[in-house]
């Protein structure tokens, strides 16, 4: 955590290097979940990777309102950062009322969350990681949710607990549901 | 809360799988711990696997989605009076906080809060806290207790003195601590334990982790933790109020570590028998583990030879570890033959006694046990220990250590030195100020050397070239040295003949013990009882080496002497004598009988014991059996399933004689119908026993043969042909050529073969398996007629018509004896004979034998004879 501190702040100073590995220990799961967030139907409008950018570019300009020791982590805030980011494009691509069907789903960025992956298990890591895209799409909106914001943004469930007005262990057993769900669906995908 | 929508596709049993996993996520995420798949399984065990694939499918997700590595673990409880500090420990049901208690006093502790997510009667579970708390505790093994009440968020606490302290086993293995030095830790255990027993308090829940050592003033003191906690959560027995777990899963959370329970406090039903001992239970468990280095139940299961619901001792074990035991050895700082001499005896007594499964039977207190540890240490008589003058004599020698060690001695008797032994004996007994005769001398110089064979059991004895040999020169000694104190040397010879009997060493044993009993019944100080454990051991033996009509004359011997004791019949010795007698009858074909006698042990031991003991479940196996053999399928279902209940009980349901029961239910469904089940069932077997059983164990050869005879009936016959091979090279490996099951086997491959119509191969197979029967079981026995009436077929088609006939007839004549005439397997033979007759034109002859076929309905099955298949049960022969 404090590393994690550390780094933002070093990129934010102007570090190339610390940016680089910022976005090598984030960009993978901050574009799966922004990915997840927007959903086949924006993602079709937007271009989830224009989205990363303007996320951790906020990020790096807000930096002071991160709180480093406080219980939120970075990938936590990042999230939210990115929640609100969508919400702005969406609406200024609403009423640009631009074009859709021009974006094709980008995945480039999931090569740089492990360099030493070999060709095989890439391409097997990309398929893994559509087949469980298009499962958690296909959740239900609660299980899906309490998923994105307890896997992907990390909150605690406590915190998840403020943010959907319920009691933290009702989001426990939320969350559990949703792992269960997801499991079934995943294992009846592999099965045909 | 909504049940998972996913849940609601497929089928009935899909759904049910669907919703075990997901109260197996649940318990996973709520309380971070895996719950335990027996229990949560334990009522649709065929969901297992679609559950366990499920689960991995958890894990492959969990995997493949970001970690939620933030503060996945428990947040801080907020409680008044306390500063919280950081999570230092988290169990099943609880976390553990650093703290300061801020009032009345400042000071350190530990907070020991119930884990979030526990559906507890959480008042029941304060008062249960706060009644330790006040209990006032103050012994210096046990971790006192300053205060109780609830968290901020209604969660009980209690807070304690914090114990920076490791699990007993492993502080033990990271000083390599000795025996000793193990032992009188151990002690200190139970003085703990027993200060509060003394103060009413039972601990339940008895473990390592619930056994701490800490350093104090530079020496090792154990602290003990969570005393009376287990109580409130094992429910519901003695405290009403205690909340039913919700859940199986729950259930399994709840009941702690199961190795660690008592038989009474394993069992549901039992849960008001649990008393102060069953704590001593549970120190056994602890010891043994400290010992060496494992519990006893993995042991025991491993060791496959739980008949007398007994764990092997700690010195049998640690000899079956293999290239571990060194390891074990090492860190209790010696040689491994020097670990092995430090248990055998009082310790293995000891740990014993404290496990044994009926609580009247163990110590009565933790002050017992560590007082027959302390009577150890100074060398005197341990209680657990056999009365035996020789026993009590070998301690007098131990004291007062003269120029030889009691090793030495024993070999120097063996080899004839025993004047040695008596100037040694006589220092000794002289410093103890025993004046005795000399022939009392001479009486405990043999009781000394019964204790040396006898050791706990004959299977205690180590099987290596050096055991036999030293047992030969004893033998062999026996008319030297002992010629002129018969009753000694009949001692000896029962002694050695038990310990031959465990090496398997039959011939040997039958010698011996054949010469005991002669002397035995000429002797005039021999009394009733004795004669008939003598009669009984030698009826063992001949039983076993196949001499049936011997073994049943000694073993009704033996019942008529016992019966005069116990006139009502009501008498564990009575049972095992007619449990002998079954297994003779049924051995020999005289199934009815049989049956009739496994009826009058089930009685008794029920009388005796009630229709829980494990002891039922032999005899219930082959009642089953019997009734199963005379086509009555739904009693004999129900005296399976009351068998596999009583095993799953008491021994977890991966246990042989789980698998054994199976496998008779498996042969029955076989034979009447339910192919595809047996097969199944077969296959479950083979899982069990595989897990649990060396690669070429005669119970794998069993299923092998068994799952062979299964598939060769559904058909599947290049299967069968690889299971039935299997079965044939253990045996040939296990019992040689010369014994009935490895001629089993061979008719069983001789029969796939046949039905494959390779007529060379099936001749060669049955041919052996007919000869072999004959010659091992004698040329009427029922046996016989199988590979005879295959045999006759191979004949038919080989157009040796004559010698067909003659087979059959041969074939019915046999199967006569033991069977009417309405019986399908004569019947079947008949119809063939009939079928031949007229092919001949013997038309004459051919309505002589249609007469005797019962016209309508009965099925023509016993063709093939798919007998060769035998389902009895591993511990018929009792000890």
């Amino acid at each position: 955590m404090g590393d994690d501190f550390e780094l933002l702040k070093s990129a934010r100073s102007g570090s190339p290097e610390a940016l680089n590995r910022l976005f090598a220990r984030y960009g993978h799961r901050l574009l799966a979940l922004i990915r997840l967030r927007m959903g086949p139907s924006l993602r079709r409008q937007l271009e989830s990777q224009d989205v990363l950018q303007q996320t951790l570019l906020k990020a790096f300009k807000r930096f002071d309102q991160f709180d480093g020791d406080g219980e939120t982590t970075l990938m936590g805030w990042f999230g939210a950062i990115a929640r609100n980011e969508i919400r702005d494009q969406a609406k200024y691509q609403h009423r640009k009322g631009r074009d859709v069907d021009q974006m094709m789903p980008l995945d480039a960025a999931l090569e740089l969350v492990d360099p030493v992956r070999t060709e095989v298990s890439r391409l097997q890591f990309v398929e893994d990681a559509r087949r469980l895209e298009s499962a958690i799409e296909a959740l239900d909106e609660k299980h899906r949710e309490i998923l994105l914001l307890r896997r992907f943004e990390e909150l605690s469930f406590p915190q998840i607990g403020r943010h959907l007005d319920k009691s933290p262990d009702a989001c426990r057993m939320l969350y559990s549901r949703a792992m269960t769900a997801l499991t079934i669906r995943l294992q009846r995908q592999a099965h045909g | 809360m909504a049940k998972t929508d996913d849940i609601d596709g497929g089928d009935a049993s899909t759904r049910a799988a669907h919703r075990l996993f997901e109260q197996w996520a649940d318990v996973k995420i709520s309380d971070g711990v895996e719950p335990d798949l027996d229990r949560l399984c334990a009522e649709a065990p065929e969901l297992r696997s679609r559950v366990e694939a499920l689960i991995r499918g958890f894990h492959d997700l969990d995997q493949l989605l970001p970690a939620a590595d933030d503060g996945a673990g428990p947040e801080a409880p907020e409680v008044s009076g306390y500063a919280i500090g950081e999570l230092i420990g988290e169990g099943g049901m609880g976390e553990v906080w650093r703290a300061e208690q801020l009032r009345p006093v400042r000071r350190g502790v530990a907070l020991k809060v119930l884990k979030r997510g526990f559906n507890l009667d959480r008042a029941q579970l304060r008062f249960e806290f706060e009644r330790q708390a006040q209990a006032g505790l103050d012994h210096p093994a046990i971790a006192r207790i300053y205060d109780a009440g609830v968290a901020e968020d209604g969660r009980p606490f209690f807070s304690m003195e914090p114990v920076d302290g490791l699990p007993i086993n492993a502080y033990c293995d990271r000083h390599r601590l000795p025996v000793r030095r193990r032992l009188e830790l151990f002690v200190q255990v139970c003085e703990g334990v027993l200060y509060a027993h003394r103060r009413g308090l039972i601990h339940r829940d008895l473990k390592p982790s619930n056994i701490l050592v800490a350093e104090v003033d530079g020496g090792p003191q154990p602290k003990i933790i969570d005393f009376g906690i287990a109580k409130v959560i094992q429910g519901p027995g003695d405290s009403p109020h205690a909340a039913a777990p919700q859940t199986l899963t729950e259930l399994g959370q709840l009941v702690g570590t199961p190795a660690y329970m008592s038989p009474e406090q394993a069992s549901p039903l039992r849960t008001s028998e649990i008393d102060t001992r069953s704590d001593v239970y549970s120190l056994g468990v602890v010891l043994f583990e400290l010992l060496v280095g494992q519990r006893p139940r993995a042991a025991w299961a491993e060791d496959g030879d739980a008949d007398r619901g007994e764990p092997p001792t700690p010195s049998t074990h640690i000899s079956q570890l293999g290239a571990h035991a060194e390891d074990i050895a090492r860190a209790r700082g010696v040689p491994l033959p020097r670990l092995q001499k430090l248990l055998r005896g009082d310790v293995d007594w000891i740990v014993l006694k404290a496990l044994e499964p009926r609580r009247q039977d163990r110590y009565g207190s933790p002050a017992e046990l560590a007082e027959d540890l302390r009577r150890h240490f100074r060398d005197e008589p341990v209680w657990a220990g056999p009365t035996g003058l020789a026993y009590r004599t070998k301690k007098l020698i131990r004291r007062h250590r003269t120029a030889v060690g009691a090793g030495v001695l024993a070999l120097m008797v063996l080899l004839g030195t025993v004047a040695g032994l008596g100037v040694g004996l006589r220092r000794a007994l002289e410093a103890e100020k025993t004046a005795r005769e000399e022939s009392a001398l001479a009486e405990s110089t043999s009781e000394f050397l019964v204790t040396l064979f006898d050791g706990t059991d004959p299977t205690s004895f180590d099987p290596s070239p050096t055991a036999r040999a030293l047992l030969d020169r004893g033998a062999a000694r026996l008319d030297s040295d002992l010629a002129d104190q018969p009753r000694h040397r009949v001692r000896m010879l029962e002694s050695i003949g038990r310990a031959y009997q465990g090496l398997g060493a039959l011939d040997e044993a039958a010698v011996l013990l054949r010469e005991a009993l002669d002397f035995r019944r000429q002797d005039s100080a021999t009394d009733g009882p004795t004669l008939a454990t003598t009669l009984h051991r030698l009826a063992d033996v001949l039983s076993a080496r196949g001499e049936l009509d011997a073994a049943k004359g000694l073993a009704e011997e033996a019942l008529e002497l016992r019966l005069a004791d116990a006139p009502d019949g009501l008498s564990a010795e009575v049972a095992d004598l007619q449990q002998q007698l079954g297994v003779i009858a049924e051995r020999a074909g005289e199934f009815e009988r049989a049956e009739q006698l496994y009826a009058d042990v089930l009685t008794t031991r029920e009388a005796l014991f009630g229709e829980k003991d494990l002891s039922l479940g032999g005899t219930l196996n082959n009642l089953g059996n019997m009734t199963a053999r005379r086509g009555d399928v739904e009693p004999a279902e129900a005296l399976f399933t009351r068998a596999l209940d009583l095993y799953t009980e008491h021994l977890g349901p991966e246990h042989p004689h789980v698998a054994s029961t199976l496998n008779n239910l498996a042969i029955m469904k076989g034979h009447h119908g339910g192919l595809e089940e047996a097969v199944e069932l077969h296959g479950r077997v083979l899982e069990i026993r595989r897990a649990a059983l060396a690669p070429d164990h005669p119970d794998l050869g069993e299923t092998y043969n068994n799952l062979g005879v299964a598939l060769t009936d559904l058909g599947r016959l290049d299967e069968a042909l690889e299971m039935t091979r299997e079965s044939l090279e253990i045996r040939r490996k296990v019992y040689g050529t010369e014994h009935f099951l490895y001629a089993s086997a061979a008719f069983n491959l001789g029969r796939i073969e046949l039905v494959r119509e390779a007529l060379g191969p099936a001749r060669r197979y049955l041919t052996e398996a007919k000869n072999i029967f004959e010659r091992t079981l004698g040329p009427e026995h029922a046996y016989v007629s199988y590979p005879l009436q295959s045999l006759s077929k191979v004949n038919r088609l080989e157009g040796r018509i004559d010698i067909a006939l003659q087979q059959l007839e041969e074939c019915v004549e046999i199967r006569l004896k033991t069977l009417d005439e309405g019986h399908p397997f004569v019947q079947g033979a008949l119809v063939d004979i009939e079928k031949i007759l007229r092919e001949l034109g013997r038309a004459e002859d051919a309505d002589r034998i249609a007469a005797r076929i019962v016209p309508q309905g009965v099925e023509i099955n016993g063709d093939d004879g798919d007998e060769g298949d035998e389902g009895d049960e591993g511990d018929e022969a009792t000890s």
